[in-house]
């Protein structure tokens, strides 16, 4: 087949020494941010993009998977060993991956995790290998009106399917549709949002937003309850190994929760969130030991975690091949992409074939390097744990404007990130999700592109957004996403019953 | 505890107040917003396709939806979320708050002129007291190695500019 001939000829570019090299310096930076409490994938790339500034956009794409990967893999310690999940995507982990590290048993639920993650990235990224071709190809003939209507799904999506509010997560969205109009209008020069302000004609990075957001907000979280701190550490020793009655339990939950994974991270709704906890609520239900569920269910880490790291292969196929992207983790990619000056979208596999196939396979690889250098070395990544954590967080915030700083050079921009964090602060304090401003502020300016692209192709005439089939099916969806939450309950009230009797 | 001050007891306020302040503070931040739009549509138009829409609908939005929160915050009481704030509220030591806000503004306004080496070393310490560090020699050497670490790699392994600020001279 094409594809595996496309993709030998990425890994021909991606084995080479300097970028096994890059891949293993990733992979090994990544852990180490990782496993800092707090730190999630999206948070470790957006204080690390500034170390990939010197590199080739293919040396610095391969680093990006290898910092994913490892910071995935380091989130997982600090679920499973300080029940500290860095994102929503590691939060299912920690439900029974701290039960089973409190019961004497981190390594074989670290070693779950890893090997799983091994798994499900191997599944998924064939899944991205068979399906990114494809969609790209079929993404030729989409029109203004439809990649409109797929950015209304998105949003709609992540604001009604994660969090707990509509309302708050629609607050959430606009701040960052907010954030994402500040600067000069693309079509006609005019300023909007820029409070006289000359360095906010080029507008805000979404560099800027999710540092902000991760790092700034959560030190500041981190730092506010440091006084009350009452983290029950759990000491790391024992095997490392799965033992067999284990291994039998565990190899069926990777498979499901790579597929779920990676279904759930393709689609619009993004992000690992959902497929986390629809993995871990398909494992409770078809386990054999459902009564372990919560108590140190291996399976409930196997499902999750797998289902996480293959969630992010999924995002890789909106991203490349329709330039959208559908987490944050995808935005910091995006505009990775962006300071290489690569635009992903239909075009990108036909005019940089090379740089997509490369870095396909070097997903590969950086799921292989976590697998042989990571997990051998478990020991010393719990180090890490021991530095202090007033030092810790300060880090964080020194990290957090470097990265800024470094980015810009200006102060007021340094500025902005702060009143970003403290906001994120706030947010974090009164359950507001964090995702739907952090697409705001990117998709929002791609989706007024293309609202006003359409407008222009048809002359002013809005029928264009209900006529053709595809954009009328999208706009749809996101209509029935949004209404069927709420509408559900009542339909089915048997199910508002208990519902009520769990959450309040 | 490593730190014995007296208002380390946590608040018993309860979250009601502080998640209203918020949502008053949000609602003017959206009206700002709001009065924006309107003098950006009147100079650019407010037809769809024109500069002035989008900007419009994202401050009438805005402030929608801050309306709709504040009602969830007063006549339609959301007692889940005021569980869940004063929780964390409890948990919030509010004084490290306003300090570390305060450090930070601080930090980002002698940055270019003290210098990053300088500028950084107090802003690691300063904020390492804050959070109830008092190994004055520990955190002191670790802010001056990992500050000077950071400077010399990104000048020169990086190729990034940082300002050298009153160590001008000498680096």
């Amino acid at each position: 087949m094409e594809v595996f001939a496309d993709l030998a000829s990425g890994f021909a570019n991606a084995l080479s020494l300097q970028y096994l090299l890059f891949a293993a310096i990733g992979v090994t930076i990544g852990t180490l941010v990782g496993v800092l409490p707090g730190i999630g994938p999206a948070m470790a790339l957006a204080l690390l993009l500034p170390l990939t500034y010197g590199f080739d956009p293919t040396g610095a794409l391969i680093i990006f998977a290898g910092i994913y990967y490892g910071s995935l893999y380091g989130g997982a310690i600090t679920s499973i060993l300080l029940n500290t999940p860095g994102e929503a995507g590691s939060v299912a982990t920690a439900i029974d991956g701290y039960p089973m590290a409190k019961a004497g048993r981190a390594g074989p639920a670290l070693a779950t995790a890893v090997m799983g993650s091994f798994a499900a990235g191997i599944i998924s990224t064939l899944g991205l290998t068979l399906l990114a071709p494809a969609v790209a190809n079929l993404a030729k003939s989409f029109q203004a009106t439809d990649y409109f209507a797929l950015m209304v799904l998105a949003f709609v999506s992540v604001t009604a399917l994660v969090g707990t509010s509509i309302i708050r997560g629609l607050v959430s969205l606009f701040l960052g549709l907010f954030i994402g109009l500040i600067g000069l209008d693309f079509l006609t020069g005019q300023q909007r949002f820029t409070f006289g302000a000359p360095e906010l004609l080029g507008g805000i990075d979404i560099v800027i937003v999710v540092i902000g957001l991760f790092a700034i907000g959560e030190a500041l979280y981190g730092l506010a309850r440091l006084q009350f701190a009452k983290v029950e550490e759990v000491k790391f020793e024992g095997r490392i190994w799965l033992n067999k009655a284990e291994r039998r339990r565990v190899w069926k939950p990777w498979i499901r929760g790579g597929f779920l994974g990676f279904i759930f991270g393709s689609m619009p709704t993004g992000g690992s969130e959902v497929p986390t906890f629809l993995s871990y609520n398909l494992e409770k239900r078809l386990s054999k030991h459902p009564h372990e569920f919560g108590k140190g269910a291996i399976e409930g880490i196997a499902g999750p975690e797998a289902a996480n790291n293959a969630s992010f292969s999924g995002v890789m196929v909106p991203l490349l091949t329709l330039g959208i992207p559908t987490s944050a983790t995808a935005a910091i990619i995006l505009s990775a992409f962006q300071i290489y000056n690569i635009q992903p979208g239909p075009q990108l596999f036909e005019n940089s074939p090379d740089l997509v196939w490369t870095l396909i396979a070097s997903l590969f690889i950086g799921n292989i390097m976590l697998l042989i250098i990571n997990l051998p070395l478990v020991k010393v990544w719990v180090r890490i744990l021991d530095i202090p954590k007033p030092l810790l967080f300060t880090g964080i915030l020194v990290f957090g404007t470097l990265g800024v700083y470094s980015l810009s050079g200006s102060v007021l921009e340094v500025i902005i990130v702060y009143v970003i964090g403290i906001v994120g602060f706030f947010m974090r304090l009164y359950d507001f999700p964090v995702a739907p401003a952090v697409l705001g502020s990117i998709l929002g300016p791609m989706m007024e592109t293309q609202f006003r692209r359409a407008l222009a192709i048809s002359q002013g005439d809005f029928s264009v957004f209900f006529t053709r089939p595809l954009t009328l099916v999208l706009l749809l969806l996101a209509l029935a996403v949004l209404v069927l939450p709420t509408l559900l309950p009542r339909v089915l009230p048997r199910r508002t019953a208990t519902d009520a009797g769990t959450t309040t | 505890m490593t730190s014995g001050r007296p208002e380390a007891a946590p608040h018993q306020r309860g979250g009601k107040s502080g998640i209203r302040i918020a949502a008053v503070v949000l609602l003017l931040g959206a009206a700002i917003i709001l009065y924006d739009a309107i003098s950006i549509s009147e100079r650019g138009g407010l037809a769809p396709g024109e500069p002035g829409f989008f900007p419009m609908a994202v401050g009438v939005g805005l402030v929608v939806v801050s309306l709709l929160f504040l009602l969830r915050t007063t006549l339609m009481q959301d007692k889940a979320l005021f569980v869940y704030a004063a929780e964390e509220q409890s948990e919030t030591h509010w004084n490290t708050v306003w300090l570390v806000i305060a450090a930070l503004v601080a930090y980002a306004f002698v940055l270019q002129p003290v210098g990053y080496i300088v500028s950084t070393s107090l802003f690691f310490v300063g904020i390492a007291w804050v959070a109830g560090s008092r190994r004055w020699i520990r955190d002191i050497i670790v802010a001056v190695l990992f500050s000077a670490a950071i400077y010399f790699g990104f000048t020169e392994l990086l190729g990034v500019r940082l300002p050298a600020g009153i160590l001008q001279g000498v680096l």
